[in-house]
């Protein structure tokens, strides 16, 4: 099969910075921060207080009833999947269906929904489960839910690889509209997990911050949480032209490795090969590429780290990049990550602006590279990357490039 | 043993759950009416029966829930669960009902009765 050039034409997403994209894109660049008081938990147990939680998220306002019976990550997902294509005016056709992809990355599937039953079960010695328990914690609900709106009959998974779920799901997505297996796409991810049960685990861990995220900044003390979904609609740029469609961006390669050294810690040589493949999956130089959004979550451990990578892959040329993290502003929805940063990210090149990283103080000489400290910048981005680093070692890495 | 809820009492609560499951006003709903004219499907009904457990406390066994398919049924099995009598079925469960890991017997399932609980899930 001939490789297909993808194109993105839609664009949905639901975070703590605003419940579409309309309100996404000027709270990036306005520097505005989605971190508050965390108030779906009570935290009092919990050595962290703040997250980046969706505020006056209410079901009903976006949802039938049947549907507000879905875990709040699925619903999360489905309102940004719905609001995707409706972006992307795309109407499905009875062909279009046939191979019509859904893929997802969801790590945690129904936390909340486990949470809340178990504790009915282990605490008020409930006799009974709710009979939708299985159905609404499966991690595929969302992909499943959203084949459903939009009789989406090819391929359609979920994919769970932690941090890097949607970035590796972004990336599947892509490569089977390339390579004609679909000739359209919805992915990203989709993730809500505040519960009591999950906020203590990643207390245990000792990696979230007490106040808030600094990426790449000397005073970082950890991530933040952060919950949402990201989707967008990917379809081959013959399909998009035929039909007059905006085109955001395109989609031009996607790379993953695997550290295979340790299970938390991470390593300079998986990051830098994962970015080495996308841009050899894309056919593009190092030199081409302006703007890397980063993982950066503003751990002690990753930022450093991440910084020697990318020096590693860029040479002399690291020094011309523009790199940041945007999970200063939308926290760290972690299965969701790669998906509210690849819509960032594709924003970002379609209107030649670089988000910033905010909330950082000072310099960090281990982090010596332009991070967009605090405001946004006027900037034609040809090539962007958009970059996930997960535990367990998995790196994946995507690629997109300005369309004219 | 005279404190047990009456079938008119029964058939109150599971009317109520029926009309909150499906938004439905409670006066569109009778004795006489059947899941499928409710538009009351397998996925549903189990929640409506996972409701009226919850409310009058009792177990209805797998078997005796894939078999109630109108709101006799329920009010029936229900008033002998409550008098702690065991509910016999008339016939048995079709065999599609068993299949578990099946999608295509539960679709079958699903288009000729269009409600029986249990044959929601192939797994």
């Amino acid at each position: 099969m001939s490789e297909r050039r993808v194109v993105i034409t839609g664009l949905g997403v639901v975070s703590a910075l605003g419940q579409d994209r309309h309100g996404f894109w000027p709270a990036l660049t306005e520097g505005r921060s989605g971190i508050q008081t965390i108030e779906s938990v009570d935290t009092e147990t919990v050595t962290f207080k703040n997250g980046a939680e969706i505020k006056g998220y209410t079901p009903a306002d976006h949802l039938s009833k049947a549907d507000q019976m879905l875990d709040r990550n699925a619903q999360l997902g489905l309102i940004a999947a719905r609001e995707a294509v409706q972006d992307s005016g795309l109407e499905f056709t009875d062909e279009l269906r046939q191979t019509g992809a859904v893929v997802t990355g969801c790590a945690c599937g129904g936390k909340t929904t486990e949470d809340e039953q178990y504790y009915k079960l282990y605490a008020l010695k409930k006799k009974r489960s709710h009979p939708m328990m299985v159905p609404k914690v499966m991690g595929n609900a969302g992909a499943s839910r959203i084949s459903l709106e939009f009789g989406l009959q090819g391929p359609v998974f979920n994919l769970s690889t932690a941090c890097s779920s949607s970035n590796h799901a972004m990336g599947q997505a892509y490569w089977l509209v390339r390579n004609g297996m679909s000739d359209v796409a919805l992915t990203g991810g989709h993730e809500a997990f505040f519960c009591l049960g999950n906020l203590k685990a990643w207390d245990a861990l000792r990696v979230v911050s007490p106040d808030t995220c600094r990426p790449f900044s000397r005073d970082r003390l950890g991530m933040i949480l952060g919950e949402g979904s990201g989707m967008l609609v990917l379809e081959t740029l013959e399909h998009a032209q035929d039909r007059g469609a905006e085109i955001y961006a395109e989609f031009s390669g996607f790379g993953m490795t695997a550290d295979a050294h340790h299970l938390t810690l991470p390593s300079v040589d998986g990051p830098a090969r994962a970015m080495s493949s996308a841009l050899n999956d894309a056919g593009v130089d190092p030199s081409a590429v302006s703007y890397i959004n980063a993982h950066g979550t503003g751990t002690p451990a990753n930022d450093p780290n991440e910084t020697q990578a990318i020096h590693h892959v860029f040479g002399e040329h690291a020094a011309k990049l523009a790199v940041s993290s945007t999970k200063s502003a939308h926290g760290h929805a972690l299965g969701a990550a790669g998906a509210l940063e690849g819509v960032a990210t594709v924003l970002a090149i379609k209107n030649g602006v670089l988000p910033p990283t905010i909330n950082f103080t000072e310099p960090d000489p281990g982090c010596d590279l332009d991070y967009v400290p605090n405001e946004a910048r006027d900037a034609q981005i040809d090539v962007a990357l958009s970059s996930s680093y997960a535990f367990g070692g998995l790196n994946a890495v995507l690629a997109f490039r300005r369309f004219e | 043993m005279t404190d047990h809820p009456s079938e008119e009492q029964i058939l109150a609560i599971v009317i109520e759950k029926v009309a909150e499951q499906k938004s439905i006003d409670a006066s569109e709903i009778s004795i006489d009416s059947k899941f499928e004219d409710l538009e009351v499907d397998s996925l549903d009904a189990m929640e409506i029966l996972f409701e009226v457990e919850e409310e009058l406390d009792v177990d209805i066994p797998d078997t005796a829930a894939r078999s109630m398919r109108t709101m006799s049924d329920v009010v029936e099995g229900l008033g002998k669960l409550v008098r702690g009598e065991e509910i016999v079925l008339p016939d048995p469960p079709p065999v599609a009902d068993e299949v578990v890991g099946d999608p295509a017997g539960v679709e079958e399932d699903e288009s000729s009765s269009g409600a029986s609980p249990g044959a929601a899930a192939g797994g």
